[in-house]
């Protein structure tokens, strides 16, 4: 059922991945999520270079309310450190981004890209094997063919199941840059690779040429003012494509237009509001990730405070805004101090692109209803794992003057309080269905939606369920 | 959530004007004696500390921070000087440098973080070269003691393992930059009675600035920014090919000076570049270029500038002292911003600086740093060959 936005959505509890203690390995922080084009397998790259990919169960239904779990279906090493002899650097293994290719037959295939290199990886499942060879035993040992009395027809037969992932390509050495966006075409056969002063267009067969399709390098480095922070293909015109700055601009391309794409077609840029001016206004208006809606009509931009919607065919501005952790805009001094200023959060769709996720701090998501211009703030904790525990809202208030926050509702908290080593960076919404992904720093939250039954004592009021900050 | 070294004090007098998110509009007054205006000069002062810091110490990680982090935090860099600059005045002149520039942070060039940052805006551009051609050697003397509390540069990738392991590197002595009033004489000379100090810092330089009167050049005029009037100008002996201890003077008073009028030009600019020439350049008549020399206006601002600058100087880290024939040696930037590629050998830096550096101080300053260049190379052998 595709996600709906007309009706209040209640969020439970699923499944949380990944270790319990508090003491966090940096190799197993989360650093992207994705869900493929089916929704049936969930991927996950961690710093340590893995992947590792969650399939979902064939439903039970039994249990109607109790839509299936992911449960572990492939790990696998993508990447792994590397050393730049000529620059004296390491090239972490961390996974930037993955992205899977749609389905053409029984495998899967997806691409992983850390800082420098982007791998094509196929998935493939492995359940029958062929018995009964003739000059080999089941072990392997061969059979002298002086002791063979009969042929015999090797058969399948069927084995535990096993899946393999095998790297299919390697696409390295076209970056100078930190790559930070893959995106696959809708052509099904190409597909861009964005780091911070160059974008380059691949072809999924061709792993040792690729062309630069934008390049914003300078000639003058000491010029250099604004890098590219995000790329995307459009869904359906595989000649589009958008990229997002470090000064809150995007511009979309046509590459029908030319070769190199460095003249925008478009350029989508609100002006600032000088009312708002401070010395990290450009840092805040950095856009840190950059989504086409599934229709192709719009596009989503997370920036440090917002998440902007455009409209492809209106420049100016966007059509609709919406504040994320507004209250800390008198914080950004101590943010730029400690670093969180710099943090790069994502935001998703939901499948028919009625409601766009964002996460924040102290393991906070926040959901906005477009149609209903709702949102709501949830926390993604081990507080709350009960089997279908529905999530309460949470409130953050602003102490103004004396504290501002009621002490007696335990949903709220005040802005003082908030953990800034907790941030959600990364989430993930179900291509047709109310499930979501959630990446707090190395636990993995699912989602549902509480299949709606007026008898349960579960429910709660619409009114109870979303609110304002 | 405040880094060490910011004066509780201070925060509690503006927590007010904080919570305003540092913004560009001064707030309302709500602290008595605390004006809007100062409070945003300090608010601004204390962000671009903070980015000068975040600049030049890596975050934790092994590996490269990356691009956007950096253009970023050069823009805020170059957004407060731009705002320095709109003020304008004296101080206004000595801040307003151009940010960091990311020459030394093409990748694509030959593997290291290169020279020295970019030009200024046109504005200032004038004779602006790569950086005043005063840029000295680091005395042998200063050295081996604790070094000064200049504000320190970063490392470059090449010289360590890894860059974010390697610790801040003591900025050599330089004179002021050349470009902002080549025609007006520096006279260092000047060691008037300074207003009181707020911190060791303006004591250390008023120690030096008494020490060099003696041996600074026999220009006369306005008194180092930093210093109200001076009562006299002793002439000095002449500096250009002097060696001698009056040159070790010459060297701290320099570096005192620079660190003080380019703090957020120095490091952006030199890095790589002054860490290796700093054993190659002559003294010289820094004194007779160079820094506007004006009346100086004894605002809060220069005072200011101290406090904020004990941020910046807790840290000093002293290793890369150790590392031995790290500077000249090793491939680094060359000189200018712009410049190309790293050029290596010290004897042709050194050159180029001094032709670099005389296109904009003047072809007369080419005589008397060559006298000194064998000098030169004898401490560079002391410093390094050993």
């Amino acid at each position: 059922m595709a996600g709906g936005g007309s009706e209040d959505m209640q969020w439970c509890f699923s499944q949380v991945k990944g270790a319990i203690d508090d003491d966090v390995a940096e190799a197993d922080i989360i650093s992207t999520v994705e869900f493929n084009h089916s929704g049936e397998l969930l991927a996950t790259g961690d710093r340590g270079g893995r992947v590792v990919i969650f399939q979902q169960e064939v439903e039970n239904k039994s249990v109607p309310e109790y839509r299936s779990e992911y449960n572990v279906y492939s790990t696998f090493q993508s990447h792994e450190p590397e050393f730049d002899y000529l620059k004296s650097l390491e090239i972490e293994e961390k996974i930037n981004k993955i992205r899977w290719l749609p389905q053409q037959n029984a495998s899967q295939f997806l691409l992983s890209t850390n800082d420098k290199t982007i791998k094509l990886w196929k998935i493939s499942e492995r359940d029958k094997r062929p018995e009964g060879y003739n000059l080999k035993e089941e072990d392997g040992r061969y059979i002298n063919p002086g002791n063979v009395t009969s042929l015999r027809v090797p058969v399948f037969r069927p084995m535990d199941l096993m899946v393999e992932a095998s790297p299919r390509r390697v696409f390295s050495n076209a970056h100078t840059y930190h790559i930070n966006s893959i995106s696959v075409n809708s052509d099904h056969e190409t597909y861009l690779s964005a780091d911070d002063l160059r974008v380059n267009l691949w072809n999924l067969e061709i792993n040792d040429r690729s062309f630069n399709i934008v390049d914003i390098k300078p000639a003058n480095m000491e010029d250099l003012t604004e890098i590219i922070t995000a790329a995307e293909f459009h869904p359906h015109h595989c000649h589009t494509l958008v990229y997002s700055s470090s000064k809150g601009s995007i511009r979309l391309c046509d590459m029908r237009a030319s070769a190199l794409c460095d003249q925008h077609t478009k350029l989508f840029e609100e002006p600032e509001d000088p009312s708002n001016r401070s010395f990290f206004s450009e840092i805040i208006s950095s856009i840190s990730d950059v989504k086409f809606s599934h229709s192709g009509r719009y596009l989503m931009t997370r920036d440090y405070l917002t998440v902007k919607i455009w409209d492809l065919n209106m420049e100016t501005r966007p059509i609709e805004t919406y504040q994320v952790h507004e209250y800390l805009r008198n914080k950004m001094c101590s943010l730029y101090e400690n670093d969180c200023l710099f943090d790069k959060f994502e935001c998703c769709w939901n499948g028919n692109d009625s409601v766009v996720m964002t996460g924040s701090y102290n393991n906070f998501f926040r959901m906005f209803d477009r149609a209903q211009r709702r949102d709501a703030t949830l926390e993604a904790s081990r507080e709350h794992n009960l089997p279908l525990q529905l999530l309460k809202p949470r409130r953050v208030c602003t102490g103004g003057g004396g504290g501002g926050c009621s002490k007696r509702k335990k949903d709220e908290i005040s802005v003082d309080s908030l953990d800034f080593n907790k941030k959600i960076l990364h989430t993930a919404w179900h291509p047709n269905d109310n499930i979501i992904a959630v990446a707090t720093i190395n636990n993995l939250y699912i989602f549902q939606d509480k299949v709606s039954d007026p008898d349960s004592a579960d429910d709660l009021s619409a009114s109870d369920m979303m609110c304002t900050i | 959530m405040w880094g060490p070294g910011v004066k509780r004090k201070l925060e509690q007098d503006q927590d007010g004007e904080e919570e305003d998110g540092g913004g560009e509009r001064p707030p309302p007054p709500r602290v008595p004696g605390f004006s809007s205006r100062a409070s945003y000069a300090l608010q601004r002062q204390m962000v671009l500390n903070i980015s000068l810091v975040k600049l030049y110490r890596p975050p934790a990680g092994r590996a490269d921070p990356g691009l956007q982090r950096r253009i970023l935090i050069s823009n805020v860099i170059r957004r407060i000087h731009d705002d320095l600059r709109r003020e304008g005045g004296v101080r206004a002149l000595f801040l307003a440098a151009p940010p960091p520039g990311v020459a030394e942070l093409d990748e694509e060039k030959d593997g290291c973080y290169l020279g020295p940052p970019p030009p200024p805006p046109a504005s200032q551009a004038s004779s602006f070269g790569p950086s005043g051609p005063e840029t000295c050697l680091t005395p042998a003397s200063l050295l081996e003691e604790d070094p000064p509390p200049f504000f320190t540069l970063p490392p470059s990738p090449s010289f360590s393992s890894s860059s974010s392991s390697s610790p801040p590197h003591p900025l050599p002595p330089q004179s002021p930059p050349q470009h902002l009033h080549p025609s007006q004489p520096v006279d260092f000379s000047s060691a008037p009675p300074s207003p009181p100090p707020e911190d060791s810092f303006s004591s250390a330089l008023e120690e030096i600035e008494e020490l060099d009167s003696s041996s600074s050049s026999s220009d006369s005029s306005a008194p180092p920014p930093l210093v109200p009037l001076p009562t006299s100008s002793p002439p000095g002996e002449p500096l250009a090919g002097a060696p001698g201890p009056g040159w070790d003077r010459d060297m701290e008073v320099e570096a005192e000076r620079r660190v003080e009028m380019e703090e957020g030009e120095e490091e952006e600019e030199e890095e790589e570049e002054e860490r290796e020439l700093m054993e190659y350049r002559p003294t010289s008549p820094p004194r007779s270029t160079a820094l506007a020399r004006r009346p100086v206006v004894p605002s809060g601002g220069f005072l200011t500038d101290f406090a904020m600058d004990d941020v910046l100087f807790t840290d000093i880290d002293t290793s890369m002292y150790d590392l031995g024939p790290c500077g000249p040696q090793a491939a680094g930037a060359g000189p200018g911003a712009g410049a190309g590629p790293t050029k290596v050998a010290a004897d042709d830096m050194l050159v180029r600086a001094i032709s670099g550096y005389g296109g904009g101080a003047g072809g007369h300053q080419g005589q008397p740093f060559r006298m000194d260049l064998a000098e030169l190379d004898h401490i560079m052998e002391v410093l390094v060959g050993s």
